[in-house]
C-alpha cells in the first residue's frame, strides 16, 4: 500500500486515526507500531518478517555498543559489522547484481523493501551516534522500531537522527486542529503527486520511447524538464504525504524539501534537495574526514567525494556519481566566484541550467546512451519536428504549473493573505479548497486504485 | 484562526467516511455494467498471496473496483487526464472526432498462427479464404500522437499473409477500409468496423467467393440503435464523441433466414434469433448481432443453391454474417474464442466447399484463437 491509494487515503488513513484517538495515550506509541506492523506487511508479509529482524538486529547492537563503550576496540568491531551488514542488505535491494543477496534472505520475487535507502541512513546514523557517545542508545523497543517502520516515514523519511526524533515523540501534539494541518499537507503532496509528477511522467516517457531513435533537441529539452520537475514533485509529494499523515497523529518531522529548483545560488539548491539526506553525509561522511585532510586539494577531493556518495545513494550506477560529481563542482566553482557581486537572476539560471545537467546525467542508463542523447541535445537530429509541435501544445501548461508551484510564490502569497485584515474571513476557503482538491485527486486515481508509476526508487 | 484546520479536519474525514462506507455497501457488487466487466472479489487469505504481497494488492483491487460511484469518478479522471496532458486515458486516445486503442503498433503474430493455418488448408479439398480486418486504430493512425506510430496495422496483417501457403486466398482489408476512411466504417467509441465498414469488404469478399456483390440501394438500412457505445467506452468511460448508430441491412426482395441454430459447448441444440433485439437494453448492445457468444451457430436460408460456407470467426464477423446470407442456402458460423476443444469436435470441415476465416487483428497474436483452428 503506498500513500498514493485509494485503499490508503479512504481506508487505512482513516481507520488509523480513528483508532489512534481511542486508544489511552500510555498505549498510543504500541497502537502506532501495530499499525505500522499492518503497512508493512501490506507490502507482503515477507517484509514485516524483514523488518522484525531488520529492527531486532540494529536495536541489539545499539544496546551492545553502548554496552561496550568502555572496550573500544570490541565496541568498533560490533559498529563496523552492523553497518557492513546494513549497507550489504541495502546492496541487495537497490543494486542488481547484488540481488543474489536478497534472494539468500529469502526475499520472495520482484519484491522491493520500500524506504529502505531512507532508513538505512538513519538506523547507521544512530548506530554511529551511540558509538560516539553522541546519544544514549534506545531502551525503549517499541519506539527504536517505530524509528525505522513508523509509517508515515517508511517511505520517504526524513532521515533524521535518534535525538530530533525523539524529541518530535515526546511532545505530540494531537487534537483535531492538528490533524486538520495534516490532512492539509497531505492532499498537498498527494496533487503534488497524482495531478503534476505523474503527468510528466506521462512525456518523460514519450520522449525516452526506446524505439524513437532520431530525437530533435527540442524533444530532449522536454525530457529534461519533465524529470527535473517530475523526481522534484515525485518526491516531495512523497515526502508531504508522509510528513501530513504524521501531523495527523501530531508528530512534526523535519522538512525535506525547501523549494530548491528556483534557488539563486547552486549550494542552495543543493542544500534544499533532500535536505536530512545531505546533511547526513556531511555529519557522518564529510566532517570527520575533513580534519584528517591536510591541504585544499584533499578537502576539495573529499567534497567532490561526498556529492559523489550522494549521487551514488539515488541511483546505484555511475550516472548518478557523474550527475554528484558536477553539481560538486558546480557548488566549488560558485563559491569561488561568491566574492563577486552577481545578479539575483544570474544565480536563478546558473542553477537552472547545473540542475538541468544533472537531471540530464541523472536519468541516462547507459553510457552509450548518454553520448547518443548528448547528441541529440545539440541539434544533431534537427531542433523540432512535428512531434515536438504536439508535445509542446499538449505539455506547456502542465510545466508552466510545474515551475510556477516549485518558486515557493504561492507559499509566500498565502503567507502574505494571512496578515490581511479580512483573513479570518479567507481561512474559511482553506477547507473547501482541500476537499475540492482531494476530489481531483481521487478521480485521477480512481481507474486503477494508486499511482504507483516512479521517476525513482529509494 | 484554529477553527479552519478543525473545519478542514471535518471535511476530509468526513468525505473519507463516507466514501468508505459506500465502498463497504457495495463489497458484494460482482460486475459493472458500464465497463462490462466483472468486478475484482475480495481476496482468500492464504499464506502464500500474503507473503509475497499479493493479497494486498487483490485487496487494493477490490476496493478500488467497489469504490462508491467508480463510473462518474472515472469519467472524471477521463477528462482531466485531457486537460493537464496529451489525451491519453487507460491506454485509449481521446480524440475530436472518435476514440482509438493506443496498444495497437505493439502487436506481433502468435508464432504457431501460419503452421496452424497451412496445416488447415494442406488437409482440406475446398478453398480456404481469409481476411484479417483491421481495428479502427490501424485505419485512423494518422490522428495518433507520433510515438504511438510503429508498424502499421497493413504492415502486421502482410505478416502474417507472407507466413502463409498459397492454398489461402488473402483478402486484403486494410487498404478497402483504409481508402473509406472517410466514412462511418468504423465506430467512434469501439475498436471494431460499422455494418457500412464491413459491407464494403463484403463487396470485395463475396465476388472472390463467386457471387455478384448486391448493390447498395437495394438495401433497407434500419438504424436500432443510436446510442450505442462499445468496448474503449468500457474503458474510459468517456462521453465526449457522439455515440453510434447500430445498423441493420435488411433486403426484403431477397432471401429470408430459414432457422438459426445455436449449438452450445456441450452440445445442445437451440434455436435463436439472428438479431437478437433484447440485447439493446444491455449495456453490451453490439450483441444484438447473431445474438449471445456461442461456438457454433448454424443459419439456414431460402436461398435454393445448396451452397454451404463455414465461417471462422471473432466479433468483428458479427455484421459481416448478414451480408453472406443473400448468397448460401446453409451457413455454419465458428468462434473458435467461445468453443472448447477443437473445431473438428464440433464441425465436419470436408462438409463445405468454402471456409471463409475472418477475425479482427486483435487476434493474429492470440494462441488460444488459433488453437481451436485444428481439425
Amino acid at each position: 500500500m503506498i500513500y498514493s491509494s485509494l485503499l490508503y487515503i479512504y481506508g487505512f488513513l482513516p481507520l488509523s486515526l480513528l483508532i489512534f484517538s481511542a486508544v489511552p495515550k500510555k498505549h498510543r506509541e504500541a497502537v502506532l507500531l501495530g499499525l505500522s506492523g499492518i503497512f508493512c506487511a501490506s507490502f507482503g508479509l515477507y517484509y514485516l518478517i524483514f523488518m522484525a529482524g531488520y529492527v531486532l538486529l540494529n536495536y541489539t547492537m545499539c544496546r551492545i555498543t553502548e554496552f561496550l563503550k568502555s572496550k573500544k576496540s570490541i565496541a568498533e568491531v560490533a559498529v563496523a559489522s552492523t553497518v557492513i551488514i546494513d549497507i550489504t542488505v541495502l546492496f541487495s535491494f537497490r543494486a542488481p547484481y547484488m540481488s543474489w543477496f536478497a534472494g539468500m534472505i529469502r526475499a520472495p520475487g520482484g519484491f522491493y523493501a520500500a524506504g529502505i535507502s531512507l532508513f538505512t541512513l538513519s538506523v547507521i546514523g544512530t548506530l554511529v551516534d551511540v558509538y560516539k557517545g553522541n546519544d544514549k542508545a534506545e531502551k525503549n523497543i517499541i519506539r527504536y522500531a517505530l524509528y525505522i517502520m513508523f509509517f508515515p516515514r517508511l517511505l520517504m523519511g526524513p532521515v533524521m537522527r535518534y535525538s530530533t526524533f525523539r524529541k518530535a515523540m515526546s511532545h505530540p501534539q494531537t487534537g483535531l486542529a492538528q490533524t486538520g494541518k495534516g490532512l492539509a499537507v497531505f492532499v498537498k503532496g498527494l496533487a503534488k503527486k497524482v495531478l503534476i509528477a505523474d503527468t510528466l511522467f506521462i512525456l518523460y516517457s514519450d520522449v525516452t520511447v526506446s524505439e524513437w531513435t532520431k530525437v530533435p533537441a527540442v524533444n530532449v529539452l522536454l525530457g529534461i524538464s519533465a524529470y527535473l520537475f517530475g523526481i522534484y514533485f515525485e518526491l516531495s509529494g512523497i515526502a508531504d504525504m508522509g510528513a501530513g499523515s504524521a501531523v495527523c497523529f501530531g508528530f512534526r518531522f523535519p522538512e525535506c524539501f525547501r523549494y530548491p529548483i528556483f534557488s539563486k545560488r547552486i549550494n542552495y539548491y543543493a542544500m534544499r534537495w533532500n535536505t536530512p539526506v545531505v546533511m547526513w553525509f556531511k555529519r557522518y561522511i564529510s566532517w570527520p574526514l575533513t580534519t584528517s585532510a591536510g591541504n585544499v586539494i584533499a578537502r576539495i577531493a573529499l567534497f567532490l567525494l561526498t556529492w559523489a556518495l550522494i549521487g551514488f545513494w539515488y541511483k546505484f550506477d555511475m550516472s548518478g556519481i557523474v550527475a554528484g560529481l558536477i553539481l560538486g563542482a558546480a557548488i566549488l566553482i560558485e563559491s569561488r566566484l561568491r566574492s563577486r557581486n552577481t545578479l539575483k537572476i544570474t544565480g536563478v539560471v546558473y542553477t537552472l541550467i547545473i540542475a538541468g545537467i544533472c537531471a540530464f546525467i541523472f536519468s541516462q542508463k547507459s553510457a552509450h546512451e548518454l553520448f547518443h542523447n548528448l547528441g541529440s541535445l545539440i541539434g544533431l537530429d534537427g531542433l523540432a519536428d512535428s512531434s515536438s509541435l504536439y508535445l509542446l501544445k499538449e505539455y506547456t501548461l502542465i510545466l508552466l504549473a510545474a515551475a510556477f508551484f516549485s518558486t515557493g510564490i504561492a507559499r509566500k502569497l498565502i503567507g502574505r493573505a494571512s496578515k490581511l485584515k479580512f483573513a479570518d474571513k479567507l481561512s474559511w476557503f482553506i477547507p473547501a479548497a482541500v476537499v475540492c482538491v482531494l476530489v481531483v485527486c481521487t478521480a485521477m486515481i480512481a481507474s486503477g486504485g494508486s499511482s504507483e508509476q516512479l521517476f525513482i526508487k529509494l | 484562526m484554529k477553527e479552519y484546520k478543525i473545519i478542514t479536519a471535518a471535511a476530509v474525514l468526513a468525505f473519507a467516511a463516507v466514501m468508505a462506507f459506500g465502498t463497504f455497501l457495495s463489497r458484494g457488487k460482482k460486475s459493472s455494467a458500464e465497463e462490462t466487466r466483472s468486478l475484482a472479489e475480495f481476496p482468500k487469505a492464504d499464506f502464500q498471496t500474503m507473503y509475497n504481497g499479493d493479497f494486498s494488492k487483490q485487496m487494493n483491487d477490490h476496493f478500488t473496483d467497489h469504490f462508491p460511484l467508480r463510473s462518474k469518478w472515472m469519467s472524471i479522471e477521463t477528462k482531466l487526464r485531457s486537460a493537464l496532458g496529451e489525451s491519453i486515458s487507460d491506454g485509449v486516445y481521446i480524440g475530436s472526432e472518435r476514440l482509438l486503442d493506443c496498444g495497437f503498433s505493439e502487436r506481433v503474430p502468435d508464432p504457431t498462427a501460419a503452421d496452424r493455418l497451412n496445416a488447415f488448408v494442406s488437409g482440406y479439398d475446398g478453398t480456404a479464404y481469409l481476411a484479417v480486418i483491421p481495428s479502427s486504430s490501424g485505419v485512423y493512425d494518422d490522428e495518433l500522437p507520433y510515438y504511438l506510430l510503429g508498424d502499421t496495422e497493413g504492415q502486421q496483417i502482410n505478416r502474417l499473409y507472407d507466413s502463409l501457403s498459397g492454398g489461402i486466398r488473402k483478402i486484403d482489408a486494410y487498404n478497402i477500409l483504409k481508402m473509406l476512411k472517410d466514412n462511418y466504417i468504423y465506430y467512434r467509441s469501439d475498436t471494431k468496423w460499422t455494418s457500412y465498414g464491413a459491407y464494403c469488404v463484403y463487396r470485395t469478399v463475396i465476388q472472390k467467393l463467386g457471387f455478384q456483390p448486391i448493390t447498395y440501394d437495394k438495401y433497407t438500412i434500419r438504424h436500432v440503435a443510436d446510442n450505442f457505445r462499445g468496448d474503449l467506452y468500457n474503458r474510459t468511460l468517456y462521453t465526449g464523441v457522439r455515440s453510434d448508430l447500430l445498423d441493420i441491412y435488411e433486403y426484403p426482395d431477397g432471401s429470408q433466414i430459414l432457422t438459426c441454430m445455436s449449438v452450445d459447448k456441450d452440445g445442445h441444440t437451440e434455436e435463436c434469433s439472428f438479431y437478437d433485439m433484447d440485447m439493446l437494453e444491455t449495456e453490451d448492445m453490439y450483441r444484438m448481432y447473431l445474438g449471445e457468444n456461442v461456438p457454433v451457430l448454424e443459419i439456414e436460408t431460402d436461398v435454393n443453391n445448396q451452397r454451404k460456407l463455414l465461417v471462422i470467426k471473432d466479433s468483428y464477423a458479427d455484421c459481416f454474417i448478414p451480408f453472406l446470407t443473400q448468397h448460401f442456402s446453409r451457413i455454419t458460423v465458428v468462434s473458435p474464442e467461445d468453443m472448447e476443444g477443437v473445431l473438428s469436435d464440433y464441425v465436419d470441415v470436408s462438409d463445405y466447399e468454402q471456409t471463409l476465416m475472418l477475425f479482427g487483428i486483435e487476434n493474429i497474436g492470440n494462441t488460444d484463437f488459433f488453437s481451436g483452428i485444428s481439425k
